[in-house]
């Protein structure tokens, strides 16, 4: 079945992530399902062929498996690899027929949040958003940094950040960890990776937090493709 | 055709020396040129303003799941766009830059007139005036479409048309509703009614192309829609996932006579066989979105086309198909056609409604609005 409803395990981890983005108070409220690499290797005549190199390059992050340059029967002789990648979508409450949709062979239910692998949570842009969404009027009390306006037209576009960018970040922050990248506005602009704890993270001249997700990599890799 | 099914269309007309003369001017297929003189006003005022590139409109539609139409407006205003109110209170067009002084006499009266809040087309006008007049001159500005705002999904770039199609589907605030989306990518009417029902209720939306796919999950994504499940088959077969809908809403392929101005190549690319073809299709989608459809709900069908084939001759089979199908009117727009050539549609065909790029500034359009009757769902 391509979706499905999380089991146990999956439960504990996703609820480990929600309490340590500090929204645990949402879990439950909307629904989270899952969505198997094998529901998308058969999405149409045996594998689905995307061709958006944008995609292609960051399919988690649009809620698609794409298997390019992989035969189907490389990845049946492969299985452990891809059923290692789990996507987490969030559906409305609202959303009537959720069982009954999921037989049906849906592309696509809700709007993926991130991806479990090796029993970790990787977070993505909208889950991302929900975390902000809910600290609104609150202190940010999760890993974040936030950067000036030209920083942060760079980022959009795939550019890593130097320390020199940095106006303010968590406290607490560690290296090697996944923090959000905001704006001035306190938008999400990308999920990045700290290369150095605290303070350091303002060190001048130097990369301090290395992008690995932004908001517009995909329109521009698009925009190239058309010139090409 | 009110009466009989098997009418024979596409509809030819002759040429004429018109025809031949306009046909060289603008370069199209002739024989699109004589269709055009005869169901579109003012034809050669079609052909005027779709050869200028200056009368292309662009239209932004707030994304509500994620700013409020006021806010959005004041953050492009200060970035240097200028936008325009619109008949819909999220909808804005993005004008030109103020620096740009318009040498066409039409548009430099256009401003003047939309300066002073007036109608320039009088009854036709769907928009009045706003700017932020203390904003500097400013010559370049960032595409609309990489914007900061953009990539964020506040607005999708959409055009007043399109927008109107999902307006007339009724859609209460928050409402529960289970809607269907006939042919869905790239998203836009689909994010669209999203909104509308706040992510609440269930959004089917089905599209047949795969290759249309990945724009249609990136901006469902883009724009935080939670509500929507997407399905990779043909629209035809909805009646296999066995859920009735509240609306459905079906976008249908067509030749695209509408968007000619922005793509040029379908003066040439198309021919009297596409026409056919879109038409059966039509004919096939609507049929199959009215039996889904449950008793009391409300399609909304609409083409960014012209032609009555793959318009008016497609609600017509449909009347004609079901009794419990009823035209409900169109508030915006031209009136629909009740005759074409030698065929006469149900009177209430002037329900429906026609935009006109040189009336209207929006794509060439179409709009009809059907009510599944309460008492019966047999077809005859």
């Amino acid at each position: 079945m391509p979706f499905r409803l999380l089991n146990h395990v999956e439960e504990t981890i996703l609820k480990r992530s929600f309490s340590i983005w500090g929204i645990f108070e949402l879990y439950g409220k909307e629904k989270l399902i899952i969505a198997t690499p094998s529901s998308t290797m058969d999405l149409k005549h045996g594998g689905l062929k995307i061709k958006n190199r944008g995609i292609q390059d960051r399919p988690q992050s649009f809620g698609i498996e794409v298997l390019t340059n992989v035969t189907n029967s490389e990845i049946f002789q492969n299985p452990v690899k891809e059923s290692n990648r789990l996507k987490v979508y969030l559906c409305s409450h609202s959303l009537e027929h959720v069982n009954h949709l999921m037989e049906s062979d849906p592309v696509l239910v809700g709007l993926q949040i991130g991806i479990i692998r090796n029993k970790k949570f990787s977070i993505g842009l909208n889950f991302a958003e929900i975390v902000l969404n809910y600290h609104k009027n609150r202190d940010l009390d999760f890993p974040y940094v936030i950067i000036n306006g030209k920083a942060a037209n760079l980022v959009c576009f795939g550019r890593d950040i130097m320390g020199n960018s940095v106006i303010s970040c968590y406290r607490k922050i560690k290296d090697n960890q996944i923090l959000i990248i905001l704006n001035e506005d306190r938008e999400v602009l990308g999920i990045g990776r700290s290369r150095f704890a605290g303070d350091l993270l303002y060190r001048p001249n130097v990369i301090t937090v290395d992008t690995i997700e932004d908001i517009g990599t995909f329109y521009l890799q698009n925009e190239n493709m058309s010139i090409r | 055709m009110t009466e009989d099914n098997d009418v024979i269309y596409p509809v030819f007309f002759p040429s004429s020396e018109q025809s031949r003369k306009l046909s060289n001017k603008y370069g199209y297929n002739e024989w699109m040129i004589s269709r055009f003189l005869n169901y579109v006003p003012d034809p050669e005022k079609l052909l005027e303003y779709i050869d200028n590139k200056e009368n292309l409109h662009t239209y932004v539609r707030t994304n509500t799941l994620k700013i409020d139409p006021g806010t959005l407006k004041r953050r492009l205003l200060s970035k240097g766009f200028r936008l325009k109110d619109t008949i819909l209170d999220e909808v804005f067009e993005v004008l030109i830059p103020i620096s740009y002084q318009p040498t066409h006499e039409f548009l430099r009266e256009k401003v003047h007139y939309l300066d002073d809040h007036r109608d320039v087309q009088g009854k036709h006008s769907l928009s009045s005036f706003q700017v932020d007049k203390n904003k500097p001159k400013r010559t370049k500005l960032p595409s609309i479409g990489s914007t900061i705002e953009y990539l964020r999904g506040y607005y999708y770039i959409q055009d007043l048309s399109s927008c109107i199609a999902v307006n007339e589907l009724n859609i209460p605030d928050k409402g529960h509703l289970n809607i269907l989306d006939m042919a869905a990518a790239p998203g836009g009417k689909t994010t669209y009614m999203a909104q509308k029902l706040q992510n609440n209720g269930m959004i089917v939306a089905c599209e047949s192309n795969s290759k249309r796919l990945s724009s249609l999950i990136f901006n469902l994504s883009r724009c935080f829609v939670k509500n929507a499940a997407v399905f990779n088959m043909k629209s035809e077969e909805v009646e296999k996932l066995e859920i009735e809908f509240d609306r459905v809403l079906l976008d249908a392929p067509c030749t695209c006579e509408g968007i000619i101005q922005k793509d040029t190549s379908r003066k040439k690319s198309r021919t009297l066989k596409d026409l056919e073809i879109c038409s059966d299709l039509q004919k096939k989608m609507i049929i199959a979105g009215f039996k889904v459809l449950k008793p009391g709900g409300l399609m909304v069908y609409s083409t960014c086309s012209f032609a009555p084939e793959e318009n008016e001759m497609v609600i017509q089979y449909l009347l004609n198909s079901f009794k419990d199908a009823k035209i409900e009117p169109v508030i915006f727009g031209s009136e629909g056609l009740t005759k074409f050539h030698e065929y006469k549609f149900t009177e209430q065909m002037h329900q429906t409604k026609r935009f006109y790029p040189h009336y209207h500034d929006t794509n060439g359009f179409f709009i009809a609005k059907i009510r599944k009757k309460v008492f019966d769902t047999s077809a005859f």
